[in-house]
């Protein structure tokens, strides 16, 4: 039985999944929760590729040097920083793969299935097609480049949003967007519990929880955000080099980095990068828990193993 | 009438350098790269100009906008830890 006390916790929908906000005393949790909606909110209008209102819905490719706001310059920032140092393994240019892959609408709205899709089997146009402009606040697109902030934004306003939490409240903050996990302040007594599973709103009886005492946590999987299109099956996950859904042999990578943004941008460029993650994390110090598709578990750089015997790391 | 060995070797060399528009039956996630599907699809792959970035200005704009000093993905300064048996924890990390 754990003697730790018990936390404070607030979910609502969110961003097509759900927010959590955790406060170590309940006193706390209303006022992290507000602050937490509001950048929620903020980064939903910037960065939405299916609101009708949205800032990135509204850029013109083609148009020029476009002025764009505080929180989209921010998003794309740390889109293009995360292609970067991911050498293009993580890249917002898969707005196109993703359209005619068939995820052209917000995923509830998705039909499960629909006609086989017309693809553009190919390199994606690349991060490096993405001219920003910090100081003017500007974005050109060229023609024909869609982009896609999904996995990057939401796990930035999850980091930006637990240091607002915690900068209003002086409480330590853990923050969850969809399994997005930033904390910011003092960790509770004992650390953060965070369940690890292949899909945030499913979790199983038997996945591990593991406690984080700061930092971020991310997972990305190819297990959900699926669908159906003519005979075949596609999800969400696109590997750039190919404009075609990722296909390597893990299912689902956790990652425990510095911030969530770094340790989602790790766990997704993971799933890309296939057979040769496990020596790119390692190289990196990144902790990291990647399942296959067989199920069985390789815990990697400090990640503890599964308590119920999850396959060691050793060899791979 | 089928292509020379060396003339489909060499077309299907220049399909895999460049973009496609491929309309095929086949199963999504299942599709390989541009080459395998001109081997299995011949009559469905048509080549396509492949959106054009300006390499001398956006992609220079590019790389010094994103320099924020970073040269890898930062690691957590502490690891993650076992929880202790039957902790409840208030949050999930999973795919979404």
């Amino acid at each position: 039985m754990s003697d730790r006390p018990p936390l404070a916790v607030a979910t609502w929908p969110a961003l097509g999944t759900t927010a959590w906000v955790v406060t170590a005393a309940s006193a706390d949790l209303g006022a992290a929760r507000a602050v937490v909606a509001e950048a929620v909110d903020r980064i939903d209008r910037a960065c939405s590729r299916f609101r009708p209102d949205s800032e990135l819905g509204a850029l013109r490719p083609g148009a020029g040097a476009v002025p764009v706001s505080a929180v989209l310059c921010q998003a794309l920032a740390a889109a293009l920083r995360a292609a970067r140092l991911t050498d293009g393994l993580v890249d917002p240019t898969v707005g196109t793969a993703l359209r005619l892959l068939g995820y052209d609408r917000d995923f509830a709205q998705l039909a499960d299935r629909g006609p086989a899709p017309v693809l553009r089997v190919g390199p994606v146009p690349g991060w490096r097609a993405v001219g920003l402009d910090p100081a003017r606040r500007t974005v050109t697109l060229p023609a024909g480049v869609e982009l896609d902030l999904g996995a990057t934004a939401k796990a930035l306003c999850a980091d930006q949003a637990a240091a607002a939490a915690h900068a209003a409240t002086g409480a330590g903050v853990l923050v969850s967007l969809g399994g997005d996990i930033a904390t910011a302040g003092p960790a509770p007594p004992g650390g953060g519990p965070v369940q690890v599973s292949d899909d945030h709103a499913r979790p199983r009886s038997d996945d591990p929880t593991v406690v984080i005492a700061g930092g971020g946590l991310a997972t990305s999987s190819t297990t959900v955000r699926r669908w159906r299109r003519g005979p075949g099956e596609a999800h969400h996950i696109v590997d750039p080099a190919a404009g075609t859904p990722a296909r390597g042999p893990w299912r689902t990578v956790t990652v425990a980095a510095a911030s969530c943004v770094d340790a989602n941008t790790a766990a997704t460029a993971a799933l890309v990068l296939g057979a040769a993650a496990p020596a790119w994390l390692r190289e990196r110090r990144l902790p990291a828990r990647l399942v296959d598709t067989a199920g069985q578990v390789v815990a990697l750089a400090g990640w503890p193993a599964d308590r119920a015997g999850a396959p060691e790391a050793a060899g791979r | 009438m089928a292509p020379q060995p060396a003339a489909r070797d060499a077309h299907l060399r220049a399909l895999s350098r460049t973009t496609k528009m491929v309309a095929v039956g086949s199963a999504v996630g299942v599709v390989g790269l541009a080459a395998a599907l001109a081997q299995s699809f011949p009559g469905h792959v048509a080549t396509t100009t492949a959106p054009s970035p300006s390499p001398t200005t956006a992609g220079t704009t590019a790389a010094r906008s994103s320099d924020d000093g970073a040269t890898t993905l930062q690691p957590p300064a502490l690891v993650p830890t076992p929880a202790p048996a039957s902790t409840s924890a208030p949050a999930v990390s999973g795919g979404s």
